[in-house]
C-alpha cells in the first residue's frame, strides 16, 4: 500500500475505534447480536417511515437471512428524507445530483439542465415530473421549469426516480425516466417548524409549518417559505442577471372518513421571480440587445384525492386537479398563462392468486394563452394559435404474473393515448424480474415510450438575433403542426445484490433507439419587415440516435456511524441527423450528444459523531462537456473541462427540538460552469453562468 | 491538478480497503429496530383516553416491563420527537405495580409465565398494553390490546380493538385498516 493508504487506514481504524467508545450512539456491544441499522436502503431511523411502510420491512430471523432488496422491475433510486435532510440542498433540483443515471446541471441560479440517461438542456423534455399525483409537465415546451417545483424539503418524504421509460403507466414524456415527489401526510406533520437561515449566496431563506388536528380523524398542515439567492457570476463578468426570489404557501388536509376510505387535499401557491439574461433581435441597429429581464411566475394548484380500499389486495382511487401556470416577462409585454385541468382514476386487484391486475383511466384538459411581445407588436414572439385548448384521454392496462411463485415475474402492461396533435399513441412494455434468493434480483425490460409534440413546436414563431447584418438575416424559428412524436424504443437489464447487511450493490444497464428526434432547419430567407430578411428555422422530425450506459450504485456502512455511498454512470449518445441536412445544420443538431457527460461519480460519506452531531461530505466528479458556438457568442462555452466538486455539511442537535447546521456547496472552487447551452438550435437558450462557492448556516426549530 | 490526485488517491483507498475488509458476516436482522419504531408510530395513530396525561405538556411514558428486547432501538427510533406536545421519556419496569404514569406498556416475554397477573394489574392504568409474546390471542385474551406478530417475515400486529376502545382509547382508522385483525383475542 502507499503512503496514502496506510494513512488512511489508520484514519479508518481511529473512526472503527471511536464506534465502540461510550460516546457513540449505538454503544450498548452487548447488544452487537443483537442487529445492526444494516440496511442500506432505509433511513437510520425507521420511525421516519410510514406505518404500513414499517410493515413492509422484513425481518432476519436465525434460520433465514433476509433483507429488502428491491423488488421491481425498473431502475428505482429513492431519496429517503434522511437524505434530503444530510445533503444540504436548498432546492428540490440539487437533490437529484445523487442519483445514478441523473445528468443535473446548474445553469444559472434559477435555471437548471435536468434529464436522465441524456438528451440534457435547458428544455429538456424526457423526463416526467410529479408531485404527489400531480404531473408538474409544462405544456408550452414539455418540460419542467424548476424554479417553481418548490416545496418544503422538511415535509418531503421522499423523491423515487425511475430511469428509463415509465410510459406504460405514466405516459408521454416518461421517456427516459419518471420523478415522483411525495409529501409527507399531515399526521406526520404535526405541530410547528422553523427553519431560517443565509449565507454568502443564500441571502435568506425561511420556512414556517404548522400541522394540527380538525377533528377526530383529519390532520391539516400550512406552510410558508421564502427565499433570495444572489446571482451567480459570467466568466467576464458582465451581468447573469439571475437573482432569483421566490415564496410559496400551501396547505395539506388528510381526512379518513372510514375505515377504507382516505381524502388528501392540497393546494399551494408558488410567486417566482426569476431573473433572466436573453439576446433578442431588434429592427434598428446593432440589430440585437442582451435583454436583464425578470420572469415573474405565479402559479398554484388544488388537488384532491379519494383513496378506498376495497380488500387487502384490492383498492382504487380517484384524483382530480387543477393547476395554474402565470408568467409575466416584463421587458417584453409578453404574458404566458395556462391552466391544466386533470382527472385520473385507477383500480387494482387481484386475479386468482398469481395475477395483480390494474388498470386506470385519465383526461386533461389545457387551457392555453400565449400572448405576443408587446413591446415591440410581436416581432420577437408570436404565437400562431394563441389561445387553445388542447385534450388528453388515455387508458392504462398492466398485468403482473408470477410465473414461478416468488422466482420469477412476469409484467405486461400499455399506455393508450389520444392527444390534439398526432392522435393515438401506444406505449407498451414488458418486464421480466427474477429473484433467485432472497438477497439478489435481476431483471429486464422492453418498452416503448414517445414524447409527444408540445404547444411550441406547434405554434411558436420566435425571432433570434441576426446571423447577418448586411443583408440583415433574422432566424425565425417557426412552428410546424406536421410535427411527429419522438420515440425511443428501450432495453434494460438490471441486478442487485445486498451481498451483506453492510454492503449492497443495484446495477442498471440500457440500450436505447430514438426515431424521429427535433431538429431545426433553416428554409431559404423571404424580405421581413425594415428592409430584413427572415430566415425560417423549421422545427422538424430529422435526426435519430442511439445511447448506452451503464450506472452504479453502492451502498456501504462500514460501521454503524458510518456510511459510505457511491454512484457511478457512464454513458455514450450517438446522434444522426438526416444526411440530406447542410453540414451546419448537422453539426448544430448532433452537438447536443456532447451535453451531457459521458462518466459521472457521487461519493457520500455520512458520519453519526455521537447522537447529535452528523457530518457529510459529498463529492462528485463530471467529466468534459462539449458544445457548438461556431460564433463565440458569450455564455455558450465550446468546452467544459472535467471537475470535481465538494460539498459538506456539519449538524449539530444541541437541544431535541434545535438543530443548528453548516453548509458549503463548492467548497474547492471560486465559480465555475456546470453547463454547456446550444445558442444554435431550434429555442432560445439562457447563456451558462458560473457557479459561485456557497457557504450557509441554518436553525431549525420543531415546536 | 494536484487537489485531483489527492481525491483519486482517497477513492483508490476507499475502493481498496472495501475490497479487503469488505464484511462477510451474516448480520441478525433489526426485528426489535422495526418494533421500536412501530410503538412509536402506534402513539401517532392512537388518541388516549380524558385524564391519561396530568398536563398538556406533560411527558409521554413508554415503559417496558420485564428483560428489555430492545437494547438501544428504543432510544434510537422514538426520543428524539414528542408526541403531540408531549415530550417522549422510556422507563424500564421492574413489575407492573410501576406503570403508573406510563401511556404505553411493553410487556417482554419474560413476563410470561405470570401473563395474566401481569395484565389483570395494568387494568387499571391508563396505558395502551402492548406485547409480541405469542399467541397474540392469549395475549389479548388475558387484558392485552396490541399483539405484535411476524407474519411472512414482516412484523405485524392484531388489535384488541373492543378492549381498548371501552378503556376510552380512540385508534385511527388507518391503524385499523392495516392491523392483521381488529379482533385479538376475540373466539372465531
Amino acid at each position: 500500500m502507499t503512503l496514502w493508504c496506510r494513512t488512511f487506514a489508520v484514519f479508518l481504524a481511529l473512526m472503527l475505534m471511536a464506534a465502540n467508545s461510550p460516546a457513540s450512539p449505538d454503544k450498548d456491544s452487548a447488544q452487537q447480536n443483537e442487529k445492526s441499522a444494516g440496511d442500506t436502503q432505509l433511513p437510520s431511523r425507521l420511525s421516519q417511515l410510514g406505518l404500513e411502510q414499517l410493515m413492509n420491512i422484513e425481518v432476519t430471523t436465525v434460520s433465514r437471512t433476509e433483507s429488502t432488496v428491491g423488488r421491481s422491475a425498473a431502475a428505482v433510486y429513492v431519496i429517503t428524507q434522511e437524505d434530503i435532510r444530510r445533503s444540504g440542498a436548498t432546492t428540490i433540483a440539487e437533490l437529484l445530483r445523487r442519483v445514478p443515471g441523473m445528468d443535473m446541471a446548474r445553469i444559472n441560479n434559477d435555471t437548471w439542465a435536468i434529464s436522465a440517461r441524456g438528451f440534457n438542456d435547458q428544455y429538456a423534455d424526457f423526463l416526467l415530473v410529479q408531485v404527489d399525483g400531480r404531473t408538474v409537465y409544462n405544456p408550452l415546451f414539455g418540460g419542467v421549469y424548476w424554479d417553481s417545483v418548490v416545496y418544503p424539503l422538511e415535509d418531503i418524504e421522499r423523491i423515487e426516480v425511475i430511469r428509463g421509460p415509465g410510459a406504460s403507466v405514466w405516459g408521454a414524456n416518461a421517456v427516459n425516466g419518471v420523478i415522483n415527489i411525495i409529501t409527507k401526510p399531515a399526521k406526520e406533520t404535526q405541530g410547528g417548524f422553523l427553519a431560517t437561515g443565509g449565507g454568502n449566496q443564500e441571502l435568506g431563506f425561511g420556512t414556517l409549518r404548522y400541522g394540527g388536528k380538525l377533528g377526530e380523524n383529519a390532520w391539516y398542515r400550512v406552510y410558508g417559505e421564502g427565499f433570495d439567492r444572489l446571482r451567480e457570476q459570467f466568466p467576464e463578468n458582465t451581468d447573469t442577471n439571475d437573482r432569483w426570489y421566490n415564496g410559496d404557501l400551501g396547505a395539506r388536509v388528510d381526512l379518513n372518513p372510514s375505515i377504507n376510505d382516505a381524502v388528501r387535499i392540497d393546494t399551494q401557491y408558488v410567486h417566482s421571480r426569476a431573473g433572466q439574461s436573453y439576446n433578442y433581435p431588434q429592427l434598428a441597429p446593432p440589430f440585437s440587445f442582451q435583454d436583464l429581464e425578470y420572469e415573474i411566475t405565479d402559479a398554484g394548484h388544488l388537488l384532491g384525492k379519494w383513496t378506498h380500499t376495497i380488500n387487502k389486495d384490492s383498492s382504487l382511487y380517484l384524483l382530480a386537479y387543477w393547476d395554474h401556470f402565470g408568467q409575466k416577462i416584463e421587458n417584453l409585454a409578453q404574458y404566458l398563462r395556462w391552466d391544466t385541468y386533470d382527472v385520473d382514476f385507477q383500480h387494482n386487484f387481484p386475479i386468482g392468486d398469481r395475477q395483480k391486475f390494474v388498470y386506470g383511466f385519465g383526461y386533461r384538459l389545457v387551457d392555453s394563452s400565449l400572448e405576443n411581445s408587446q413591446m415591440d407588436n410581436g416581432f420577437i414572439f408570436t404565437w400562431d394559435r394563441p389561445h387553445r385548448f388542447t385534450n388528453l384521454i388515455s387508458a392504462f392496462v398492466q398485468d403482473q404474473i408470477a410465473a414461478v411463485k416468488d422466482k420469477l415475474r412476469v409484467t405486461l402492461g400499455t399506455k393508450i393515448e389520444h392527444n390534439d396533435f398526432t392522435g393515438f399513441e401506444i406505449q407498451p412494455t414488458a418486464r421480466l424480474l427474477w429473484t433467485p434468493t432472497a438477497l439478489q434480483s435481476a431483471w429486464m425490460a422492453v418498452s416503448r415510450a414517445v414524447r409527444t409534440p408540445s404547444l411550441l413546436e406547434e405554434s411558436i414563431l420566435l425571432t433570434l438575433a441576426p446571423v447577418s447584418v448586411s443583408p440583415l438575416v433574422f432566424p425565425r424559428i417557426t412552428f410546424n403542426t406536421g410535427f411527429k412524436s419522438e420515440e425511443v424504443i428501450a432495453y434494460e437489464l438490471g441486478y442487485r445484490n445486498q451481498i451483506s447487511k453492510k454492503f449492497s450493490v443495484d446495477t442498471a444497464a440500457f440500450y436505447n433507439d430514438y426515431q424521429r428526434l427535433r431538429v431545426g432547419v433553416f428554409e431559404s430567407p423571404s424580405p421581413g419587415p425594415g428592409g430584413s430578411f427572415i430566415a425560417p428555422l423549421f422545427i422538424e422530425n430529422r435526426m435519430r440516435g442511439d445511447t448506452y450506459g451503464l450506472e452504479v450504485a453502492a451502498n456501504w456502512r462500514p460501521a454503524k456511524f458510518w456510511r459510505l455511498y457511491v454512484a457511478y454512470s457512464f454513458l455514450k449518445m450517438r446522434l444522426h441527423a438526416d444526411p440530406a441536412l447542410a453540414p451546419d445544420i448537422i453539426a448544430a443538431a448532433e452537438s447536443s450528444q456532447g451535453h451531457s457527460p459521458e462518466h459521472q461519480v457521487y461519493v457520500q460519506s455520512s458520519w453519526d459523531l455521537g447522537r447529535e452531531v452528523k457530518f457529510d461530505l459529498m463529492g462528485r466528479y463530471v467529466s468534459r462537456l462539449t458544445g457548438f458556438n461556431p460564433g463565440n457568442i458569450p455564455g455558450f462555452p465550446n468546452e467544459i473541462d472535467q471537475y470535481i466538486a465538494v460539498d459538506t455539511r456539519l449538524a449539530w442537535r444541541p437541544l431535541k427540538k434545535w438543530e443548528l447546521s453548516i453548509v458549503g456547496q463548492n467548497l474547492f472552487d471560486n465559480h465555475h460552469p456546470e453547463f454547456i447551452s446550444s445558442p444554435q438550435g431550434p429555442l432560445l437558450r439562457t447563456p451558462v453562468a458560473e457557479i459561485r462557492r456557497s457557504v450557509y448556516g441554518m436553525i431549525k426549530w420543531n415546536f | 491538478m494536484e487537489f485531483l490526485k489527492i481525491i483519486w488517491g482517497i477513492s483508490a483507498c476507499i475502493l481498496a480497503l472495501t475490497l479487503s475488509q469488505m464484511p462477510v458476516l451474516a448480520q441478525e436482522a433489526p426485528e426489535y429496530q422495526i418494533k421500536a419504531a412501530m410503538l412509536y408510530k402506534f402513539a401517532l395513530f392512537v388518541e388516549w383516553p380524558a385524564g391519561a396525561f396530568s398536563g398538556p405538556a406533560s411527558p409521554f411514558a413508554v415503559c417496558v416491563l420485564g428483560t428489555d428486547p430492545f437494547g438501544p432501538w428504543l432510544q434510537h427510533e422514538i426520543d428524539e420527537t414528542p408526541v403531540g406536545k408531549h415530550p417522549v421519556v422510556i422507563r424500564y419496569l421492574g413489575k407492573a405495580e410501576e406503570a403508573g404514569g406510563c401511556q404505553m406498556v411493553f410487556i417482554s416475554r419474560s413476563e410470561r409465565p405470570r401473563l395474566k397477573k401481569v395484565l389483570a394489574s395494568l387494568q387499571n392504568t391508563h396505558a395502551l398494553l402492548i406485547s409480541d409474546i405469542s399467541p397474540a390471542n392469549e395475549f389479548c385474551r388475558a387484558g392485552g390490546m396490541i399483539g405484535l406478530i411476524i407474519k411472512n417475515n414482516k412484523v405485524r400486529f392484531e388489535l384488541n380493538a373492543a378492549l381498548a376502545g371501552k378503556k376510552g382509547f380512540k385508534i385511527d382508522s388507518t391503524m385499523k385498516r392495516v392491523a392483521t385483525s381488529v379482533k385479538c383475542g376475540e373466539e372465531p
